[in-house]
C-alpha cells in the first residue's frame, strides 16, 4: 500500500490519472494532494476570503475527479486543473460583483429591508474571525497590490510569477491569445512596480 | 550631427533579462541607458518577490473532505468491454442491411405497418370506450353532470380554481426567494 503510494508520487500526472480512470482510489488522492496547494494559492490570492477558498478548491477538485474520463492525455493536467480553478474563482468574482456592486443594493431586492441589507455590502468593515486572518495572511503590501489588479491580470500575473507556468500554459489555461497573455502580465507588472514603488529593497 | 531615436527595451526585451536571454544590442542599450536599467533592476526585485511569495495550505484533512465527495469511477471489467470501433461497425452492418432489406421487400414491409398501425389504432379506441365507461358507471357522475349543466355554476367552480392555482404560485415563489442576507449555519 504504502509502496503504490510513493510509485504513484514518482510517477508523471498522466500516468497517475490513467491509475484513477482504472478506479484506483490512492490515484484520485495522489493528485488531489498534489495540486491542493498550488489550486488553493490561486484561488485564496484570487477570492481573498480562507473559508471561500477552500469551498471553491473542493468544487475544483470535485469537478476535475469526476471528469477525467473526459480528460484528454495530450493537454497537460495541471493546464485543465488551473483552469477549471480560475473559472470557479472567476465565477465568483462576477456573482459577488452582481450582487454588491450597486450602492443602491441588489438589483434583485424589491422591498426597503432588502435593499438596505444588499446595499450594506459594499460599505460592510466588520470581519469575521476568519477574514482577520486571512487578511492578516495576506497582508503585506505585494498581496495587497496584486488583490488591487483587474482579476485577469491578478490571474495571469499569479501563474506567471507564483506558481511559474510559462506563457503558452498560462494561453492554454485562459484560453487567451499569447499576445494577450504577455500584455496583460506586462501591464500587471508595470502596476505592481508603480504600487510599490515607495518601498525599498 | 543626426540624433538616432532612442530605443528603450520593450517588454519582450525584459522578460529575455529574466530568462539571461537579452539580445546584444539591448545590453548595449542597457549598460548606456540609466532609465532602462533602473526599470530592469525593479522589475527583477518584483518578479523575485513574486517568485518568493508563500504557497498557501488548505486546511488539514482536505483530500479526505474531497474523496468523501467524489464518485470513484468504477472500472469495467475486460471480458465486459466491447471496442467503440466494433460496436459502431455491427450499428452501421445492422442498419444498411435493415435499409437493403426494406428496399426489396416494400409490400411485405408496408402491409406489416398497416397491420401495426390497425392493431394500434384498435387498442387506443378500446382504451377510450373503457375508460368512458367506466367514468358513466361512477356513483359521483350523475351528480357531477347535474353541476356541470348549470353555466353559472361552471363559472364559479372555474374562478374559484383558478384563485387557488394563482395563490399556490404566489406562495411558491415567495418560498424559492432566496434570502437577502447571509443565513447563519444555513450550509448544513
Amino acid at each position: 500500500m504504502a509502496e503504490r503510494a510513493s510509485q504513484l508520487k514518482a510517477a508523471s500526472d498522466q500516468e497517475v490519472v490513467a491509475a484513477a480512470t482504472a478506479g484506483e482510489e490512492a490515484a484520485y488522492r495522489e493528485l488531489v494532494q498534489r495540486y491542493e496547494r498550488p489550486v488553493f494559492s490561486l484561488i485564496y490570492r484570487m477570492v481573498r476570503n480562507r473559508e471561500l477558498a477552500e469551498d471553491l478548491s473542493q468544487e475544483t477538485f470535485i469537478k476535475v475527479l469526476n471528469a477525467l474520463a473526459s480528460y484528454r492525455p495530450e493537454y497537460k493536467f495541471s493546464s485543465w486543473v488551473f483552469k477549471i480553478a480560475n473559472n470557479a474563482a472567476i465565477d465568483h468574482l462576477r456573482r459577488r460583483e452582481l450582487d454588491t456592486l450597486s450602492l443602491e443594493g441588489s438589483p434583485h431586492a424589491d422591498t426597503a429591508e432588502k435593499i438596505e441589507a444588499t446595499a450594506l455590502q459594499i460599505g460592510e468593515k466588520a470581519e469575521s474571525a476568519l477574514d482577520a486572518v486571512a487578511n492578516k495572511e495576506l497582508g503585506g503590501e505585494i498581496e495587497q497590490a496584486i488583490a488591487k489588479l483587474r482579476p485577469e491580470y491578478r490571474t495571469c500575473i499569479l501563474l506567471r510569477h507564483v506558481e511559474g507556468r510559462p506563457y503558452e500554459e498560462i494561453a492554454e489555461i485562459l484560453n487567451l491569445p499569447l499576445g494577450t497573455v504577455k500584455t496583460y502580465i506586462h501591464r500587471a507588472r508595470n502596476e505592481l512596480r508603480i504600487a510599490l514603488a515607495h518601498l525599498k529593497e | 550631427m543626426k540624433q538616432w531615436p532612442i530605443n528603450h527595451l520593450t517588454a519582450d526585451d525584459l522578460d529575455a533579462f529574466h530568462s539571461a536571454s537579452l539580445s546584444i544590442a539591448a545590453r548595449e542599450h542597457l549598460d548606456e541607458c540609466a532609465e532602462c536599467r533602473a526599470l530592469t533592476l525593479q522589475d527583477q526585485a518584483l518578479v523575485r518577490v513574486l517568485e518568493n511569495l508563500p504557497g498557501f495550505e488548505p486546511a488539514a484533512g482536505f483530500s479526505d473532505r474531497v474523496m468523501a465527495r467524489v464518485a470513484l469511477s468504477r472500472p469495467v471489467p475486460a471480458r465486459f468491454r466491447v471496442p467503440r470501433l466494433a460496436l459502431a461497425a455491427s450499428v452501421f452492418v445492422v442498419l444498411g442491411a435493415s435499409i437493403v432489406w426494406s428496399l426489396f421487400n416494400r409490400t411485405l414491409l408496408l402491409s406489416w405497418l398497416d397491420q401495426a398501425a390497425a392493431e394500434v389504432g384498435q387498442a387506443l379506441w378500446v382504451g377510450v370506450r373503457v375508460v368512458a365507461t367506466n367514468l358513466t358507471e361512477q356513483p359521483w357522475f350523475a351528480g357531477l353532470r347535474g353541476f356541470a349543466s348549470s353555466t353559472g355554476r361552471v363559472v364559479f367552480a372555474g374562478a374559484g380554481l383558478l384563485i387557488a392555482y394563482g395563490a399556490a404560485v404566489y406562495a411558491l415563489r415567495r418560498l424559492l426567494v432566496p434570502p437577502s442576507r447571509p443565513v447563519p449555519h444555513a450550509d448544513w
